[in-house]
C-alpha cells in the first residue's frame, strides 16, 4: 500500500483492525481510548505508508509496533495502570488460556501463539508480557519483579528466542 | 520506518550487531506476534467509516491545487511609432489589466466561497462523526442494559454528597459497565471521580475516571479487567487526582449497598 491507495488502505484495516483493537484494549483497558488510539494508528499508517521498509519486517509487525507504541505512550501519560496486565504480572496469572467461547473465536494463529506462550517458562513469559503490554524498560521490570537487571534481560531474550523456535522460522505466517 | 516506535523493547535486541539483521528482524516479528495472544475485538462499525473518511479528506486536500488563469498575451505595440498608436496601445493594455483584475477577483471570491463551503462541510462532517460516535455509545449502553447477564446496581450518596445517586449496569460475562450518576457535585479543579470494582475480598480494582456536567450528571462506560470480571461484587465512586489512581485515595461519594 502506498500513499494514495485508499482501497488498499481499507483492505489493510479490514484485515488487521480486530487484532489491533484487541491489543489496544488489552493495553489501555478503556474502550474509548482504544478507539481513539486505533484512529491515530491508521492515520499514521496512511501518512507514513511511503516510509514502510519491507526489509525491517512485515506490514503486520509494523502495524503492531505502531499500535503498541501509541498505546504505551497513552498509558504512561495517563499514569494510572489499572489494566489487567499489571495484576496478571503480579499474580500467577499470565492469562493466555481462553474459555470455551473465546476458544471457538480464536484464529489458528492465535491458538498457536497462545499454546507457544504456555510452553515457555512462566518467569520468561511474565517478563515478555511486562515489556509487551506495559512497555516497561528492563529497569522497570527488574524493579517490579524485584529481580536483578541482568536476570530480566536474560529471561526476556531467552523467552523470545524460545518462542521463535516454537513458532518456527516462519513467524511471518502469523501476519 | 520510524525507529523510535520501538521504544521500551530495545533491550530485547540490544547487543545484537548489525550483521544479525535477519535475526533481529525475526525476533521483532516474534515479539509482534505476541499480539495474537489477545482476543481480537472488532472495533465499532462507525470507526471504519470515520477513519476512511478522514484519510479521504486528507488525500483530497493534499492534491487540491488552485489554478489561476494566466493571461500571457499582451497587446503588442503596433509597428507604427506615432504617438496616437502608442496611446491606443496603452489604453488597450490598461483595459486588459482591468479585465484581468476583475477575473482574478472573481476567482478569489469563488475560492473563498468554496473554502467557506469546504469549511462548513468539514464542520458538518465532524458533527456527523460525533453524532455517530455518540449513537454508537448509546447503542452500547442500551445493549448492556438489555443483556440478560447484566445486573443493575444502585449507588447511594454518602455524607459528602447525600443527594447524589447512581445506577450501574454490569455484565459479569464481559466485564462491561455503564454508570449513570445524578446530582454529583462537580469535582474541584485538578480532581476527577473514579469508579471502583470491589471484589468480595475487598480488593478495589480501578475503573474509568470521569467528571460531571453542570447539572451533576454523567454517563460513563468502563470495563473491569478480564481476570476480575466475575469477581466484582460491589462498586464505589471516589474523588481522585486528575490522572486517576491505582488504589482509592479520596473520599467516597457513591457506593453500592454491599461496599
Amino acid at each position: 500500500m502506498t500513499h494514495g491507495d485508499e482501497a488498499a488502505f481499507a483492505a489493510l484495516y479490514d484485515r488487521h483492525s480486530a487484532i489491533l483493537f484487541g491489543l489496544l484494549l488489552r493495553i489501555l483497558g478503556e474502550r474509548a481510548e482504544a478507539e481513539d488510539t486505533l484512529q491515530e494508528v491508521f492515520l499514521q499508517v496512511w501518512q507514513k505508508a511511503s516510509t514502510f521498509d519491507e526489509a525491517r519486517g512485515t506490514a503486520f509487525t509494523w502495524l503492531v509496533t505502531l499500535a503498541r507504541s501509541r498505546a504505551i505512550d497513552r498509558l504512561r501519560a495517563r499514569n494510572a495502570r489499572y489494566r489487567a496486565g499489571t495484576e496478571a504480572a503480579r499474580n500467577d496469572g499470565m492469562h493466555v488460556e481462553a474459555d470455551a467461547v473465546d476458544q471457538a473465536m480464536l484464529s489458528e494463529q492465535s491458538q498457536t501463539v497462545r499454546k507457544a506462550l504456555l510452553e515457555i517458562p512462566e518467569d520468561q513469559r511474565r517478563t515478555l508480557f511486562l515489556a509487551y503490554f506495559e512497555g516497561l524498560t528492563q529497569s522497570e521490570i527488574a524493579a517490579r519483579l524485584e529481580e536483578p537487571l541482568g536476570t530480566v534481560k536474560t529471561r526476556a531474550r531467552a523467552g523470545l528466542k524460545k518462542l521463535r523456535e516454537i513458532l518456527g522460522e516462519n513467524t511471518e505466517r502469523f501476519h | 520506518m520510524d525507529y523510535e516506535d520501538y521504544k521500551g523493547e530495545d533491550f530485547l535486541f540490544a547487543g545484537l550487531s548489525e550483521e544479525c539483521r535477519d535475526e533481529i528482524a525475526e525476533l521483532r516479528a516474534t515479539f509482534a506476534a505476541l499480539a495474537h495472544s489477545v482476543t481480537p475485538v472488532a472495533p465499532p462499525v462507525h470507526l471504519r467509516a470515520q477513519i476512511i473518511e478522514n484519510i479521504k479528506t486528507r488525500a483530497a486536500s493534499s492534491t487540491q491545487t488552485v489554478k489561476a488563469d494566466k493571461d500571457t498575451t499582451r497587446p503588442r505595440l503596433s509597428n507604427a511609432t506615432s504617438p496616437s498608436s502608442v496611446v491606443i496601445g496603452q489604453g488597450t493594455w490598461r483595459l486588459g489589466l482591468v479585465a484581468a483584475s476583475i477575473v482574478l477577483l472573481a476567482l478569489l471570491a469563488s475560492l473563498f466561497w468554496l473554502l467557506g463551503l469546504s469549511s462548513q462541510r468539514d464542520s458538518l462532517r465532524a458533527e456527523r462523526d460525533r453524532a455517530h460516535v455518540e449513537l454508537a455509545r448509546e447503542r452500547e449502553v442500551s445493549d448492556l442494559l438489555t443483556q440478560a447477564e447484566s445486573r443493575i446496581v444502585a449507588l447511594n450518596g454518602t455524607g459528602v454528597a447525600p443527594r447524589a445517586e447512581g445506577r450501574l449496569a454490569y455484565d459479569r460475562r464481559t466485564g462491561r459497565a455503564a454508570l449513570f450518576v445524578h446530582n454529583l457535585p462537580s469535582p474541584p479543579a485538578g480532581r476527577v471521580y473514579q469508579l471502583w470494582f470491589i471484589t468480595p475480598g475487598d480488593r478495589k480494582i480501578p475503573g474509568a475516571t470521569f467528571s460531571t456536567d453542570a447539572e451533576g450528571n454523567a454517563v460513563v462506560r468502563s470495563d473491569a479487567p478480564a481476570e476480575e470480571r466475575a469477581n466484582a461484587a460491589a462498586f464505589a465512586i471516589t474523588l481522585e487526582p486528575q490522572t486517576g489512581s491505582t488504589s482509592p485515595t479520596g473520599e467516597i461519594y457513591l457506593a453500592s449497598s454491599a461496599s
